[in-house]
């Protein structure tokens, strides 16, 4: 049976329309995998969570997350594979990508990435500072992307 | 037969269509949004909640879009662009503990060399970039990104913070041991915006090898040199030389020599004992600039605190105060200590203290220890200024009692706060390096929205000069949509009274009317005024009296006199305080918050805003001292009308809504209204509301129409007349 112009163009254009929903639905799946996963979280205690996060430098040295020794439960495993993902971001190499136009683009976020960190003062009241976002990973280290200089003085033996 | 494609699979697609559209940008908006969080999480979040103040929002996910919303309509306000910009954002697990972090921001990228850019081999973040060249970076999904924390909702994350505060209301403080999540968004958004330093944090080299946008307009006193100039050591010598690092931007130094004040100090009657003093919060009331006098006296309460014998014992005013009759009409001095700073000023206020000055416990003297905590510990705005001495000053004024006439004032022979020579400082401390330079200083007073610390003093929306710095860096200013905040402001609350805004003469001609009562009849105000970036100022604005309606109008009856002033200081398009000074002795100062009776879309490109072509003020020049007001309220038909005009000598206001059709607008119900008073006395259930008729303009042009007035009302005669604009435009 022939159909005629008109459900066919209709037929067509739902065709196209879920082909570009399933395109989309792909795309943000893509975007859902990139932030955070909850499924994860809820699995952990949330006490144990805390506590976790609070002993975390004995466990993954500050500035770079590496490993100073195995996590000892779910909860710092989560902990270690939040910061290691923050970590790798932060260590991403950029480059430079130059367009027809002579723009020059480069995508890059963490290196100059601001956040906003709770710290209690020696009285016990809260502050809300704007912080280097690296400060997410603990103390501040050396970017070693960078050549080294020579080593500080005292450091030379 | 089954379908090929099961329910399930339409039902994945359509939610997939409800998230797309969701995310998709809107091509006319100036920053598009695009929530990443899935359904159920975070800017999703479906769980119920109680309506917060201004935002009523049930839904958690809800208010805090609508909070960001407004955050991006603050900002857009401002701001516009040559295309949209694109901001992804999600809620996500930033940390608990030690290192709890409320949100990150920033650009996703750096491009240079772009068209249109204002100078080359310079990096600028994508999203000033893509705003200059009209053009997104189809090489990148957005081109900032902003990610808050989920679990300082869910308490227990960091010790004094039980979670966000969603409030939208200006007039609201956010509750105790929360964060404004408006300020938090705004001070994110500032920094994906540009407001960040491009460089190396270990070494001061620029990133990526190009010096950045920001740093032409970063200065060193002491080196007497541009960043751009210095070596790498200079600048990092620089980035913590206190207040010696400025800002050059020009419209942020002319914002800021108009609104930051001077270190405030108090005189003791008899003697300068010239005390310095910390402000400690941005909220209102200031004192004024002429200074606050009145006696001042000691608390004295129950409640813990310092025992017998100690000078501060019973001072600590945590508790209602025992010597109201002497506290009333006095400032009042307490002692620092056992009790939030809200409680403190609550029980001065309620014994009737002119003002509070609060002693410090600790050490050291410095500004930065005295402000420690400030506007956080307030969680309420009372009508008397709040403000805080050092331990060792307040040591001073309490030995010095009981004495006279005490004066809060300033220091004007000082340079305003967090300016050197006249320039506004970036922030520059040894003890803050994760946050030099990327923030205005945190000496400023008033606190700016982008000072290193959040502190919940822009709760209300206020952002400062944070505009004027993106737009110093090159974005556009508004100027090109300034009708945007054309049309009627109400405050619902009282309902009866408002004010009429519009925009002539290609956007730079606002003129204002206002129509309220005084014992219990109209009266309205008229004036042109200028737009100042954060402000409308109208001042003088005019009243009138002496005409009769109708036939028996004579111009020459009519007698014009300077009124007093009107200022209207904008949070975004739909939300503004006013604030009305009479020159007549018996009327009193009156600010009240106003939105726009039918709220319109803020983050709207100049390009893409609604035709205004009709909007303006008309009059027939051969009856000049009335006319009428016309504004577009919503796209595409919805307008307002105010005719203000007379009735035996004394003044009167019409007013209504009506629709257009072709070059006709209706108005078929225009009401007339008595029976309230003016400012303070003013009670929305003493209003009256008679319908006048109708009004009916016809248009021959965007500058000449023919207006026809239907009155139901014996006291007013149906008529028709021709109008003019009074400032004739390009109708073209």
């Amino acid at each position: 049976m022939k159909h005629s112009g008109l459900p066919r163009l209709a037929f067509s254009i739902v065709n196209r329309t879920l082909a570009l929903l399933l395109i989309l639905a792909v795309a943000m799946s893509f975007a859902w995998a990139e932030s955070f996963d909850i499924e994860s979280f809820e699995q952990i205690d949330p006490e144990k969570l805390r506590q976790a996060e609070d002993r975390m430098d004995e466990y993954l040295e500050p500035g770079t997350a590496r490993l100073l020794r195995q996590p000892r439960n779910a909860a710092e495993r989560y902990v270690v594979a939040r910061q290691t993902r923050l970590a790798e971001q932060f260590a991403e190499t950029p480059q430079w990508r130059r367009q027809a136009d002579g723009t020059e683009t480069l995508q890059s976020f963490w290196p100059a990435a601001r956040a906003t960190r709770v710290a209690i003062d020696e009285h016990g009241r809260v502050q809300l500072k704007c912080v280097s976002a690296i400060e997410r990973l603990g103390r501040p280290l050396p970017d070693f992307r960078r050549p080294q200089t020579a080593p500080p003085a005292g450091m030379v033996k | 037969m089954n379908s090929p494609v099961s329910t399930r699979t339409y039902l994945a697609m359509a939610a997939a269509l409800g998230f797309a559209l969701f995310s998709l940008p809107v091509k006319a908006d100036v920053i598009s949004i695009n929530y990443q969080d899935r359904f159920g999480f975070g800017f999703r979040d479906n769980s119920p909640v109680a309506p917060a103040p201004g935002n009523e929002a049930t839904t958690l996910g809800a208010q805090r879009r609508a909070v960001l919303e407004r955050a991006v309509d603050i900002l857009a306000s401002r701001l516009d662009s040559n295309t949209t910009i694109r901001v992804n954002v999600r809620f996500d697990d930033l940390g608990c503990g030690d290192r709890t972090i409320l949100g990150q921001a920033g650009s996703l990228g750096l491009a240079r060399n772009f068209s249109n850019a204002p100078e080359t081999e310079v990096n600028f973040p994508y999203s000033l970039a893509a705003a200059l060249r009209g053009n997104i970076f189809s090489d990148s999904s957005a081109e900032m990104q902003a990610a808050f924390n989920f679990r300082i909702d869910q308490g227990n994350c960091s010790d004094n913070i039980t979670g966000f505060w969603y409030g939208l209301d200006p007039e609201v403080p956010p509750a105790f041991e929360t964060a404004s999540f408006l300020e938090l968004a705004l001070h994110e958004l500032g920094h994906g915006l540009g407001f960040q330093a491009l460089i190396d944090r270990d070494n001061f080299q620029f990133l990526f090898d190009r010096p950045d946008r920001m740093s032409r307009f970063v200065y060193s006193q002491n080196l007497d040199r541009s960043w751009r100039t210095m070596t790498a050591p200079q600048r990092q010598a620089s980035s913590t030389s206190g207040s010696s690092l400025v800002f050059t931007g020009e419209q942020t130094n002319l914002r800021a020599a108009e609104r930051l004040l001077p270190p405030g100090r108090i005189t003791l009657e008899g003697g300068d004992l010239g005390m310095f003093l910390a402000f400690l919060q941005s909220t209102q009331p200031r004192v004024p600039l002429e200074g606050l006098s009145a006696p001042m006296v000691l608390a004295n309460g129950p409640g813990p605190g310092p025992g017998p014998g100690d000078p501060w014992h019973r001072t600590l005013a945590c508790e209602p105060l025992s010597n109201a009759d002497e506290v009333a009409g006095s400032i009042v001095l307490v002692k620092r200590g056992e009790c939030p700073f809200a409680e403190k000023w609550q029980n001065a206020h309620d014994a009737g203290a002119v003002a509070i000055v609060v002693a410090d416990n600790v050490g050291p003297d410095d500004e930065t220890n005295i402000g420690r905590d400030s506007a956080m510990a307030l969680d309420r705005r009372l009508p008397i200024p709040i403000w805080a001495v050092s331990r060792s000053h307040g040591n001073q004024i309490r030995s010095s009692l009981p004495l006279g006439e005490a004066t809060m004032g300033y220091n004007n022979d000082a340079p305003a706060r967090g300016t050197n020579d006249g320039l506004v400082n970036l922030q520059a401390s040894s003890d803050t390096e994760g946050s030099n330079v990327s923030h205005f200083s945190n000496t400023m007073f008033p606190r700016s929205v982008m000072n290193p610390s959040i502190t919940n003093s822009a709760f209300d929306g206020g952002i400062d000069f944070l505009p004027e710095f993106l737009q110093d860096l090159g974005w556009m200013s508004e100027q090109a949509k300034l009708a945007h905040y054309s049309g009627n402001w109400f405050n619902p609350d009282r309902d009866g009274e408002g004010c009429q805004l519009t925009l002539d003469q290609d956007q730079s001609l606002p003129i204002l009317t206002c129509y309220f009562y005084r014992d219990g009849e109209q009266a309205w105000i008229i004036g042109d005024g200028q737009h100042l970036g954060d402000r409308f100022e109208f001042d003088p604005i005019y009243i009138t009296s002496g005409a009769d309606f109708g036939s028996g109008f004579s111009a020459d009856d009519v007698v014009v006199s300077e009124w007093g002033a009107v200022r209207i200081d904008l949070i975004d398009c739909n939300n503004a305080r006013f604030t009305m000074s009479p020159f007549d002795e018996d009327l009193p100062e009156f600010s009240t918050h106003k939105t726009r009776i039918m709220p319109v879309d803020c983050n709207i490109r100049s390009v893409n805003q609604p035709e205004r072509l009709l909007s303006g003020n008309y009059f027939d020049p051969e009856r000049d001292g009335e006319g009428l007001q016309l504004a577009l309220e919503s796209d595409p038909d919805i307008w307002a009308l105010s005719f203000y005009t007379y009735l035996n000598g004394k003044q009167a206001w019409l007013i209504g809504s009506g629709e257009r059709e072709g070059d006709r607008i209706h108005f078929d119900q225009m009401s007339i209204t008595s029976g309230a008073q003016f400012g303070p006395d003013f009670d929305s259930n003493d209003v009256q509301v008679t319908t006048f008729g109708a009004i009916t303009l016809d248009f021959s042009d965007c500058n000449n129409l023919e207006v026809t007035i239907d009155s139901v009302l014996p006291e007013f005669e149906s008529s028709q007349r021709d109008m003019t604009r009074i400032a004739p435009r390009e109708c073209n």
